[in-house]
């Protein structure tokens, strides 16, 4: 019994994107007792973006899919702007039970999630990850990550075995309580689909060298 | 089949011209030389740097490939003084670099080469204008344009036979000009491109400042920009895509 977070074709039984789903998981006690259902990965499995959030709010625990919410919303609209549809790209999170009351999801929470995360992650095999927010930033990147400064820029991250050009975002709930944010989440989707050979030229005048 | 003993000068050396780029790479031990390729995830700047096998003390190498977390090795290399010697043999059972500074023995894990990001093709270019001047007119101009702009303009005055290092700020400008006798060497051609000065500083960190740096430009293409180290057994060549000026 997984929750609804397969896309409609994935009806054959051992599928990859079944494989992606984690049915039963009692590894962290506070959010097994926090989440209503484990919220996984939704999106294509051989999407060429991977767009990894914190964890769970309340709507996705209640809905079982990722970015539903108010977030859901500003992201769809910067993927539209980008040309870009949800449907194409993969969406999935650091941790996949809500944490409660929202706090943050604690450093051990973090590592006990993160060999679904890196599973997934190699099987998706993604042209770039996306990472939404200071959370899965520093969870990506295994470092201290000030997401205001770097958001737009692209690290090479070792996540489990394999290694993912990894790019910081802010959260786009970020542009909800500040409207400066706002351009700089944009322009960072924007970076996205360049980086997943979608369009080519994200507006930012960066050549890149494939272009010759 | 790897062993070789190396200076610890020329091996930082060349991990320095990499790591700039890049955290993880794959190392291509031929039998003649080792060669690095790699770009920067953003696909912007790349570096192809050879070590002939003659800038080894010894060197043994049947054409293997490696992969190594940059960051680690160079923190390795980091504990030998200059003039050491340091020993690098790959166990090819265990997939370890073993490695051995005056002493002092490290084990360092490989990484499977299959797991980095594939190394760049490198473009053809045939760029119109060549330019020689010493690194250390290249750092002069990077650390002037650095104090006023994020973006450094880099061309060559036809007319003039110069070779211009310009960058705007908001509210100030720096213009750098080199003219043919203050350089090596002046090809001059229609050549006008602007860089982000963020890759350029990483890279002019490993251009050591008495190397003569063959750089080709042209009108909004890649600068390339290539150095000798190593007493000319070590050959790097960096390339960085412009910024397409709007004007």
């Amino acid at each position: 019994m997984r929750p609804d977070g397969g896309t409609g074709d994935d009806t054959t039984t051992g599928s990859l994107d079944d494989d992606l789903c984690v049915t039963d998981c009692t590894q962290c006690s506070r959010l097994v007792e926090s989440r209503t259902q484990i919220v996984n990965g939704v999106g294509p499995t051989d999407a060429s973006l991977v767009f990894v959030g914190e964890g769970p709010g309340a709507t996705e625990d209640d809905e079982g899919a990722p970015f539903v919410g108010r977030s859901g919303t500003v992201l769809d609209d910067a993927l539209g702007e980008a040309g870009l549809l949800r449907e194409d790209v993969r969406i999935t999170n650091s941790v996949r039970c809500r944490p409660p009351e929202n706090r943050d999801p604690t450093s051990e929470e973090l590592d006990n999630c993160r060999g679904y995360l890196a599973s997934e992650l190699a099987a998706v095999d993604p042209d770039a990850v996306v990472a939404l927010g200071k959370v899965p930033a520093e969870n990506l990147l295994g470092r201290s990550v000030a997401v205001t400064n770097e958001a737009g820029e692209v690290y090479d991250a070792r996540v489990g075995e394999t290694s993912h050009r990894v790019l910081v975002c802010v959260h786009p709930a970020a542009t909800l309580y500040d409207g400066s944010q706002r351009e700089t989440f944009a322009s960072t989707i924007e970076r996205a689909a360049e980086l997943a050979g979608e369009t080519d030229d994200d507006g930012s005048g960066q050549a890149r060298l494939g272009d010759w | 089949m790897f062993t070789a003993i190396v200076s610890a000068s020329t091996l930082r050396d060349a991990l320095d011209s990499v790591s700039v780029l890049v955290d993880e790479c794959k190392i291509r031990l031929n039998e003649d030389e080792l060669v690095i390729r790699a770009v920067d995830p953003a696909n912007v700047g790349m570096v192809d740097l050879t070590l002939e096998a003659a800038a080894f003390e010894s060197y043994e190498a049947d054409g293997g490939v490696i992969g190594v977390n940059l960051g680690r090795l160079e923190d390795i290399a980091s504990m030998a003084d200059s003039g050491d010697l340091i020993d690098l043999r790959l166990d090819e059972e265990t997939r370890k670099l073993h490695i051995q500074i005056d002493g002092l023995s490290y084990t360092l894990a490989l990484i499977d080469p299959d797991s980095i990001r594939e190394e760049p093709d490198i473009p053809e270019l045939d760029l119109p204008a060549e330019i020689v001047p010493e690194g250390a007119q290249i750092d002069r101009g990077i650390t002037a344009a650095d104090m006023v702009s994020d973006y450094i303009r880099l061309r060559v005055d036809e007319d003039e036979e110069t070779f211009v290092i310009e960058a705007e700020g908001d509210t100030d400008d720096v213009d750098f000009v080199l003219e043919r006798e203050d350089l090596i060497d002046l090809s001059a051609g229609p050549a006008d491109s602007l860089f982000s000065l963020d890759y350029l500083k990483d890279m002019n960190k490993a251009i050591p400042n008495d190397a003569e740096v063959r750089v080709e430009l042209g009108d909004d293409f890649p600068v390339k920009m290539h150095y000798d180290f190593a007493e000319g057994l070590g050959h790097v060549t960096f390339m960085l895509a412009p910024r397409i000026q709007s004007n």
